[in-house]
């Protein structure tokens, strides 16, 4: 590894603890970095203590994993497809989990009375999992049958409209209390996690994030054309499988868990490419890891800073803050391309 | 094929084994400690030697079970149940209406939180929170659990969907502090509604003054519906504007289905066996109200001009023709809160006193209007 990249992971490094620390420290009820050390030895008082152990702690680690599952999931999908604009829902994942969920949420009133037993003992990060997983099977027998991979990105793209259109229906008929635990749930939040869920949420993150690490000399060959990667022994056919099954349980376990979150997906595999200037994913991927838990910390800064009791939506953070520094980002790389 | 889809079956299985929760529990056996509720359905109260246990349904399914004992904490096998001791002194009333319930049992002063002051009318409670005395905990539609930590109310009452407060209820639950969502808006009739005034009072230990509150509410509502009943006049009353293509009108089975029929009045949806509201075409509501002799509820609209403005095409009904147009706006503070959510829902006798009012002037009803006006 070159000493630039080492230093610029260390540099990733330091404001990733940077991060957590603003992070754990920032947040309606105040909190100092002197209070935070207490806590840590065990002396602070026990109404912060609960805030930070049942609140900022969980919040704080959804937020690594997440940042970490959807950005691996980018890098995925953008190989995949070849295609920069390919994130981690365009297998219609997203879609999937976001049916299974308006469905249980709007199975009860409206004039679709879905009064069903088993819909209605359904968690809504069950939902999600479900919906995830049901379209990712699909996904997965679907791309048996095609060898390009512009088919299946269509097809995902037409399962996504298809399932929205469905959700649309719901929606239409559902009352304005449903709606409203709808909208909500649809601007994702890292705050709806408690300590029990970072047990799984963390192995599946981790266990999918070191899968892509295993697969990254062979995804750097599917970058130089299917055809011509299958001359160097590359299977194709078997890598695409492995790529669209790690994605569905990334983006299913983190949509599960915090909603559909935008941009990350899309736009951190860009911001790593741009600051590591290369391609390889065995430096692409933990680049991508360390930006989007540290980018997803600082959203989360950011949504606490009103600091009246308000939070803002973690969707309206992520696009604010990360359009522009993408654009920033590409349009300076731009600029060096033609000096 | 067939050891491909025994996976696939596993993989599912597994997942929903996962995805399920809360199917189980064993109850004590209750049916002959049921407390007689006369309207309502959307829970159930239970009354034990040194407990009570309350249900809260939605359509006739227990979505929750709450545990309200006054010394020592029974040992129950209920699963998920969530255990309060009473009475409760420091309340976080997240929505309009529970204020105006608990202005009705005369315990406002143990209000410390509430979800938002733009949405709060009643005078007191603005004040306080003016003052820094009553906190804003959930101003943008979700609770900020931080701030409901440091402040440590006795219970919560809130509106927002179980299934979405879930993970919120136990962070808040580990730390003692019960968050109770209410489903008093699923209620199909007025009274019904009205009634959840006891499953406050069993929080607050004022059980016999709330029943004796809800008598009066429901005499005066069924004395208003028999006056209303003696009019052999029926008008024809259409509500709501549409929004998009859509024109949203109570169903047959809905809350305001039900105020509209006890006014004795003719509604062209009122025979549909649905709840909530159903989403008509323009042509559709065109075509049966064109002639509609009144018109209620029109959402944000404060004048004539105002409809008009939305679509030209409102201003061919009799009803706006005739001046019969009336809004449930009458008292609404500058930020927009309107009593007719807070004390109109509690008190549904005032409503149908003015829709009686309003649609029935042969009856000549002394009464001034308190929540509607016509729009000039």
């Amino acid at each position: 590894m070159k000493l630039k990249t080492t230093y610029t992971f260390l540099i990733l490094g330091l404001l990733f603890v940077i991060a957590i620390l603003v992070d754990l420290t920032i947040g309606s009820v105040s909190i100092d970095i002197n209070e935070l050390l207490n806590f840590f030895n065990g002396n602070l008082s026990n109404e912060k203590s609960v805030i930070l152990n049942q609140i900022r702690i969980p919040k704080m680690l959804t937020a690594i994993f997440a940042g970490m599952s959807l950005s691996v999931c980018g890098i995925l999908m953008q190989t995949l497809f070849l295609n920069p604009l390919a994130g981690p829902y365009v297998l219609g994942i997203n879609s999937g989990a976001n049916l299974a969920v308006s469905l249980v949420m709007l199975s009860t009133g409206s004039i679709i009375n879905i009064n069903n037993e088993f819909i209605s003992s359904i968690t809504l990060q069950g939902a999600a999992i479900v919906g995830s997983s049901l379209m990712l099977v699909i996904m997965l027998s679907i791309s048996k049958k095609f060898s390009q991979q512009a088919g299946l990105l269509l097809i995902g793209f037409m399962l996504s409209q298809f399932i929205s259109a469905i959700q649309s229906l719901l929606e239409f008929f559902a009352s304005p209390e449903q709606l409203k635990s709808f909208f909500s749930w649809n601007m994702a939040s890292i705050g709806n996690t408690t300590l029990k869920d970072m047990p799984i949420f963390l192995i599946i993150t981790l266990s999918g994030c070191f899968a892509a690490i295993l697969l990254a000399n062979k995804m750097d060959l599917l970058l130089l054309g299917e055809n011509y990667s299958s001359t160097l022994g590359l299977n194709a056919q078997q890598l695409r499988l492995f790529i669209i099954l790690i994605t569905g349980l990334l983006a299913g376990i983190t949509t599960a868990y915090c909603g559909p979150i935008a941009f990350i997906g899309i736009a951190i595999p860009h911001v790593s490419r741009l600051v590591f200037k290369t391609s390889l994913h065995l430096i692409i991927i933990p680049a991508s890891m360390l930006i989007g838990a540290i980018l997803l910390l600082f959203c989360d800064v950011i949504c606490q800073l009103p600091n009246n009791g308000i939070i803002l939506p973690l969707n309206v953070v992520t696009s604010f803050i990360g359009t522009p520094i993408i654009i920033y980002l590409i349009l300076k790389s731009s600029k060096q391309q033609l000096a | 094929m067939v050891k491909r889809n025994n996976i696939f079956f596993f993989v599912i299985t597994i997942f929903i084994g996962f995805a399920c929760g809360n199917v189980n529990s064993t109850k004590p056996n209750v049916v002959s400690n049921q407390k007689k509720l006369s309207y309502a359905t959307c829970f159930k109260i239970y009354d034990f030697k040194t407990y009570q246990l309350i249900e809260i349904l939605n359509q006739q399914q227990t979505i929750s079970n709450y545990v309200l004992y006054k010394n020592e904490k029974p040992q129950l096998k209920i699963k998920d149940a969530i255990y309060v001791k009473t009475p409760v002194s420091k309340i976080a009333a997240l929505s309009s209406i529970y204020i105006g319930f608990l202005k009705q049992l005369k315990v406002l002063s143990k209000i410390m939180a509430i979800d938002n002051y733009n949405y709060v009318f009643n005078d007191s409670i603005q004040l306080e929170v003016k003052q820094n005395k009553i906190k804003e905990i959930a101003i943008n539609g979700q609770i900020n659990e931080e701030l409901a930590i440091q402040l440590k109310p006795d219970i919560i009452f809130t509106y927002f969907d179980p299934s979405t407060v879930n993970s919120k209820n136990q962070k808040l639950n580990q730390v003692r502090i019960p968050m109770i969502s209410l489903v008093d808006h699923l209620e199909q009739h007025p009274l019904g509604r009205a009634e959840w005034i006891k499953f406050f009072a069993c929080f607050l230990g004022n059980e016999k003054f709330a029943d004796s509150l809800f008598l009066v509410t429901e005499k005066k509502y069924n004395d208003l519906k028999r006056i209303a009943a003696t009019s052999k006049i029926k008008p024809k009353v259409l509500t709501e504007h549409k929004l998009n293509d859509a024109w949203y009108l109570p169903a047959g089975k809905s809350y305001m289905a039900t105020l509209l029929k006890d006014a004795n009045t003719n509604y062209f949806l009122e025979n549909s066996e649905q709840t909530g509201s159903l989403p008509l075409s323009f042509e559709d509501v065109y075509s049966k109200s064109v002639d509609a002799d009144y018109w209620l509820n029109v959402l944000f609209c404060k004048t004539k001009t105002d409809l008009l403005k939305l679509d030209i095409r409102y201003g061919d009904f009799k009803a706006f023709q005739n001046n019969h147009v009336y809004n449930n706006d009458l008292l609404v503070t500058h930020k927009g809160a309107n009593d007719y959510w807070e004390t109109g829902l509690t008190q549904p006798d005032l409503i149908l006193n003015d829709m009686i009012v309003i649609l029935h002037p042969e009856l000549n009803l002394n009464h001034q209007l308190r929540f509607y006006q016509k729009l000039k």
